[in-house]
């Protein structure tokens, strides 16, 4: 699938600069992109470095499992076959935490983590599972109580209310999500167990 | 409410910057050393992204450069009509699940041209908020488990989007006219 989007993309991107005759924006345009990808990677170096440093001190201190005690009872009914003492759980809930909290790059980490411990029970490894994709239906739909960065453009911008759309671009979220993990119900019960 | 929301984001950080070591060291471990271990993992990790974000971001830019986007749009363009969607907002809902900076940089640029309180910026603002850069998300949580079979993964999130965005059109008129 990857193979076919990411070929989509770039050579899709390449023809249509020869067809609108800006072929010689086709390499300074791949160039950028690339550049964007290093400079946002030593970012999320930093980022990652004390993150993970903090995650390890929050796991050894035994933290992670009290905070993830709070949120846990949201999550279960959506992993009804993940055992109740499995290790993806503390990770997965501290992202559902952050994320909701709007604090989408300290969710990063946690859902890194917690895919590897879901991944550790892969049958079939380098073939997504069931939870794996339940997962991220949570992450790709933004369900967040706080959409910091909009915010700051509406106020830099002028604008009389702001925060005005907090509310709508919340309910918007949930009706994708809501979407998602019903799709993701119903491709999981028709592709079988896995 | 929302001032209460605020001052929580901007409070819960530092809040836990400082209650995660001292419990750690409250519950007897050694902070130095662990914090170093994690941080080492974090930085490996780091190093695992940058191909897949290399390939991912060179790609999505060249699309969007050589006008590959713009066929994608006009290609749409009688369905927006259809449902009256603004012509203005619609490439947000393709530059958004691909890239988190562009589609912001998009946001920032419809607000500024056309007003933060007027309906194009207004229904700009919500659907950036309420959508998610779904291949991004997918590459970075699959190429931490080097997964590249998806299965319906990709579907699922596009899926997510999709509706969102309609309901962030939706919610803007219920909202505001």
């Amino acid at each position: 699938m990857m193979n076919a989007i990411w070929l989509f993309l770039f050579c899709g991107g390449i023809l249509a600069a020869v067809v609108t005759d800006r072929t010689a924006l086709i390499f300074p345009s791949v160039l950028a992109g690339a550049s964007d990808a290093v400079e946002l990677c030593i970012g999320l170096a930093a980022f990652l470095g004390i993150w993970c440093g903090m995650l390890r001190l929050a796991e050894c201190s035994g933290l992670m499992i009290k905070v993830s005690r709070l949120v846990a009872p949201l999550l279960r009914p959506l992993f009804p076959d993940l055992p109740k003492n499995h290790r993806a759980w503390a990770p997965m809930i501290m992202n559902v935490s952050s994320n909701l909290l709007g604090l989408g790059n300290a969710a990063t980490p946690f859902g890194i983590k917690a895919m590897k411990a879901l991944d550790e029970d892969n049958k079939e490894k380098g073939t997504a599972t069931k939870e794996m994709i339940t997962f991220l239906a949570l992450n790709t739909s933004a369900v967040s109580l706080f959409p910091g960065m909009i915010l700051g453009f509406r106020a830099e911008a002028g604008s009389i209310e702001p925060t005005a759309i907090i509310i709508p671009s919340l309910l918007a979220s949930l009706c994708g999500l809501t979407a998602s993990l019903l799709t993701a119900k119903i491709l999981a019960k028709w592709g079988g167990k896995r | 409410m929302i001032a209460v929301l605020s001052a929580l984001s901007v409070f819960i950080v530092p809040l836990l910057l400082l209650t995660i070591p001292v419990y750690a060291f409250y519950r007897g471990v050694s902070v130095y050393d662990e914090f170093i271990d994690g941080a080492r993992e974090g930085l490996m990790l780091c190093l695992r992204l940058l191909p897949v974000l290399i390939a991912m971001m060179a790609a999505t830019s060249v699309f969007i450069d050589g006008g590959g986007m713009n066929f994608l749009v006009r290609f749409f363009s009688p369905l927006c009509d259809l449902f009256g969607l603004p012509r203005e907002v619609f490439p947000l809902a393709f530059i958004r699940p691909l890239s988190g900076t562009g589609s912001l940089g998009f946001t920032s640029q419809l607000i500024h041209a056309y007003g933060p309180d007027s309906l194009i910026g207004r229904f700009a603002s919500v659907a950036q908020g309420s959508t998610e850069t779904t291949f991004y998300v997918l590459s970075i949580y699959f190429g931490a488990v080097a997964v590249r079979r998806f299965r319906y993964a990709l579907f699922v999130g596009l899926i997510g989007d999709t509706v969102a965005f309609a309901a962030a059109f939706i919610l803007t008129k219920v909202f505001f006219y």
